[in-house]
């Protein structure tokens, strides 16, 4: 008598509303068309890239983390090795975008941290490493970038989600102006396949100890999310 | 020595605090306060300064030296049971003998006039303390001088400000010689006795806050204050750059920076950094997972502990005389989940303490940051567990069988996050803490209207044969663990229900739950009851999985739980009995 309660949070009932499928870039079958074998297609795919020390975690149908390759890609540093082994193997990711933020080198292994895309919107919590050794060889990856098959559009602008944010922080009350002015970032938050475009609103209310990061649903304009930047 | 326990969290549930914090935090003083940005630093500070009655400001110009001699805390007041050590320190790279070396500025924060005013309230002007180098050393380059002020809870004292530079290098010097690790090799900014100061006083509350009479506001803490963070305060004041992170030590009953693994466990917040275990909660199959910030959290207290070579973080700045950690004390996974970041981060903390006891301190603490180097803003624990593996993998002999077997025995990356739906009081609990279901409004994620937002964990009856009914009783206030936001009015929960097994969350195409029953109990106050019975309970007795949902903007604290199996029901009280 097990019952399904689905969301899918007017997915079905606003398709219009919603921006589209999948990026340009995305080559490889989405998830949601291939979900029974998807993961046996994987499995078979790594069995081809790695050896006996090969070692895979998997989180539903993705491969989060995979350990023990010792893949060598093409390019002149690390970043451009990490580069050619995503696209080399992008059904890892389903064909999800992601562009290299940084690289960190230690002791001769070197760490690149890519973040997920949707079209010029980054997709805000998802992001990989690649971890490349001494002799340019892929040794691990990891990784919670996973295609997005729609994302809402925002319907909001930035000056109605600042306003939002503030509200919400700081109450109702008269806002001076040096309040009136906190940083904005814009990018998408996703929650399996499907996304929303977001603004995050960066609002101090106690100097150095409370700097509070307010996430508004750009599509409702309703706050979605609040924490406090400042780690103790 | 015992742990504190979450006392400081005993706030959240009669009101009032921030956030339960590695530190011990003041009922009510939660504001912050500042670092001044205030570039003009004259180099005759020290002289303006309200001198702590244990310290002598010596004669004569001072002078720089190689290696200057001081007294300082090797841990802190408490386990050092109140003796400091003659100890060499780094030499200092300023030309008037101002605290800072290649790895550390530090900065006292007077309680003076000079400071950055902010005002995030149209009525209440906060002010920050004023950010100065007061420190000096004699006249023989020493900084013997500076010893302990005869009230902990001083302002401006300079004694601070030696323990900070002092651990700050001790920091730097066990990253950069360990790991290699070259990400702070710069003087990153330490501030020290930070306090604000309200006017007027009397408006303090509208922050959450207790000034005093003059509107200082103590605030018992410390902080890792990220670069990001920094541009948005400055670009949102009006205030001058500052392109690195910063660590941030407040003033309260107790001065933070005396305690020296508070210290490290900041400094480990800079080394991971604003890319890494940042991402507040990561639905997963069994509700929410914070894995991520508990992680973070977690990881360094294991790096103090490390450092120090013990495994008590926190003697000094606990309440009631307990450390607010011990990572020697076992945390395991489903037992130990809690909600707090802190608390929670106790379970990698104590599985890594595990690890290093039984491999030892030079393998574990390369596996581990050699794992962490490769964690991303959302890793979960069985992400990092396959990660840490991988590492262990990498040494010879037994080192990979003891990081599983660890791993295995406390649970960490792979366990049914669920515990027993018991007898329940957050005040008089072992960490004290409540249990949270988060809100629409604090998630960050989408996509949760229809189904309510999961909480953190699940709770299972195992139900004997024979039961007539089982009666689940909870009570709640609202509001998360962000000092003043949130907080409204008490909404009920939904109580979903599955048999023999948990309830299953998945989120593709939208999120999904699978359940046998879902009801939302009557709310009577704070408190909800419902008394299961007939095709919601096993016939022949077995367990079933109970998840709440949180349909509400804002977050639930559950206080207090109970649970009664009944032999049978009363005639007048309503059964839920899970028919159509």
């Amino acid at each position: 008598m097990t019952r399904i309660a689905s969301a899918i949070h007017a997915a079905l009932t606003a398709c219009a509303a919603f921006i589209g499928v999948a990026q340009a870039q995305e080559s490889a079958p989405r998830t949601t068309q291939t979900p029974p074998s998807r993961r046996a297609t994987l499995e078979a795919h790594l069995q081809a890239l790695g050896g006996e020390s090969l070692r895979v975690h998997w989180s539903g149908e993705q491969p989060t983390v995979i350990t023990g390759l010792a893949i060598q890609a093409p390019g002149a540093d690390a970043m451009a090795q990490a580069g050619a082994f995503l696209e080399a193997n992008a059904l890892l990711t389903a064909g999800a975008t992601l562009v290299p933020l940084e690289a960190s080198t230690r002791r001769g292994r070197t760490v690149v941290r890519l973040g997920q895309m949707y079209g010029e919107l980054p997709v805000l919590d998802r992001e990989a490493t690649v971890t490349v050794d001494e002799a340019g060889q892929i040794i691990a990856f990891h990784s919670q970038a996973a295609p997005l098959q729609a994302v809402k559009r925002a319907l909001i602008t930035p000056e109605e989600a600042r306003e939002a944010a503030l509200r919400y922080v700081l109450g109702e009350g008269p806002v001076r102006p040096e309040a009136a002015a906190p940083t904005i970032r814009r990018g998408v938050a996703a929650v399996g396949n499907l996304g929303v475009e977001i603004f995050e609103v960066e609002v101090v209310r106690q100097p150095l100890a409370a700097h509070i990061v307010v996430r508004v649903d750009g599509h409702s304009g309703r706050v979605i999310g609040v924490r406090n930047r400042v780690v103790r | 020595m015992k742990r504190a326990g979450w006392l400081i969290c005993a706030g959240l549930i009669s009101g009032g605090l921030a956030a339960c914090d590695d530190d011990a935090q003041s009922d009510g003083a939660q504001a912050a306060d500042a670092g001044a940005l205030d570039a003009e630093i004259s180099a005759d500070a020290a002289l303006d300064v309200e001198v702590a009655d244990a310290e002598v400001i010596p004669d004569g110009a001072p002078l720089v030296i190689e290696a200057p001699q001081a007294n300082v805390y090797l841990n802190d007041p408490v386990t050092d049971e109140g003796a400091l050590t003659q100890i060499t320190l780094p030499a200092v790279i300023s030309e008037d003998g101002a605290l800072t070396s290649p790895w550390v500025e530090v900065f006292n924060c007077l309680n003076e006039p000079g400071g950055v005013e902010a005002n995030p309230f149209g009525n209440v002007t906060v002010t920050l303390c004023h950010e100065v180098q007061v420190a000096r050393p004699d006249a023989e380059g020493h900084y013997l001088h500076l010893t302990p002020p005869a009230d902990d809870a001083d302002p401006n004292d300079r004694f601070a400000e030696l323990m900070m530079y002092y651990h700050v290098n001790v920091a730097h010097d066990y990253f950069s010689g360990v790991h290699g690790f070259e990400g702070l090799d710069f003087p990153l900014p330490a501030l020290v006795n930070v306090q604000f100061q309200v006017d007027p006083p009397s408006l303090a509350s509208v922050i959450g806050a207790e000034a005093d009479e003059d509107g200082w506001v103590p605030f018992s803490n410390a902080a890792f204050f990220p670069r990001e963070s920094w541009e948005a305060f400055a670009d949102q004041f009006g205030l001058p750059p500052r392109d690195t992170d910063t660590i941030i030590f407040f003033q309260g009953d107790k001065d933070f920076a005396y305690d020296g693994r508070v210290i490290y466990h900041e400094y480990t917040h800079a080394v991971v950094g604003t890319a890494r275990l940042q991402v507040p909660a990561v639905p997963d199959q069994y509700g929410l997972a914070n894995d991520p910030p508990s992680m973070n959290e977690g990881i360094a207290d294991y790096f103090a502990a490390s450092v120090a070579d013990d495994p008590t973080i926190g003697a000094y700045v606990g309440v009631e005389g307990l450390a607010l950690r011990d990572l020697s004390e076992f945390r395991g996974c489903p037992e130990d989940t809690l909600d707090e970041v802190h608390a929670h981060g106790q379970l990698i903390g104590s599985t890594l303490w595990s690890i290093r006891s039984e491999i030892g301190a030079a393998v574990a603490d390369e596996i581990v940051f050699r794992a962490l180097e490769q964690f991303t803003l959302s890793t979960t624990h069985e992400e990092a567990a396959a990660l840490l593996l991988a590492e262990a993998a990498a040494f010879e002999g037994e080192v990979l069988a003891k990081v599983t077997a660890a791993l295995e025995a406390h649970g960490f990356g792979g366990c049914v996050r669920s515990l027993p739906f018991a007898a329940f009081n957050a005040a008089g609990s072992r960490d004290r803490l409540p249990h949270i279901v988060e809100g629409q409004a604090t998630t960050g994620l989408p996509g949760f209207e229809a189904v309510g937002v999961p909480a953190y964990k699940q709770f299972h009856v195992d139900v004997p044969e024979g039961a007539a009914a089982v009666r689940l009783t909870w009570s709640m206030r609202a509001g998360g663990l962000l000092p003043g936001l949130g907080g409204g009015t008490v909404q009920p929960l939904d109580l979903a229900l599955r048999d023999g097994e948990p309830v299953r969350l998945s989120y593709e195409n939208g999120v999904q739950a699978e359940y046998d029953a879902r009801i939302t109990a009557p709310l009577d106050g704070q408190t909800q009851q419902i008394t299961l019975g007939g095709g919601c309970l096993p016939e022949a007795g077995g367990r079933i999985y109970t998840l709440f949902f949180n349909g509400a903007d804002d977050a639930m604290q559950i206080l207090t739980m109970d649970i009664e199996i009944l032999d049978g029901v009363e005639g007048g009280e309503s059964v839920v009995t899970c028919q159509e």
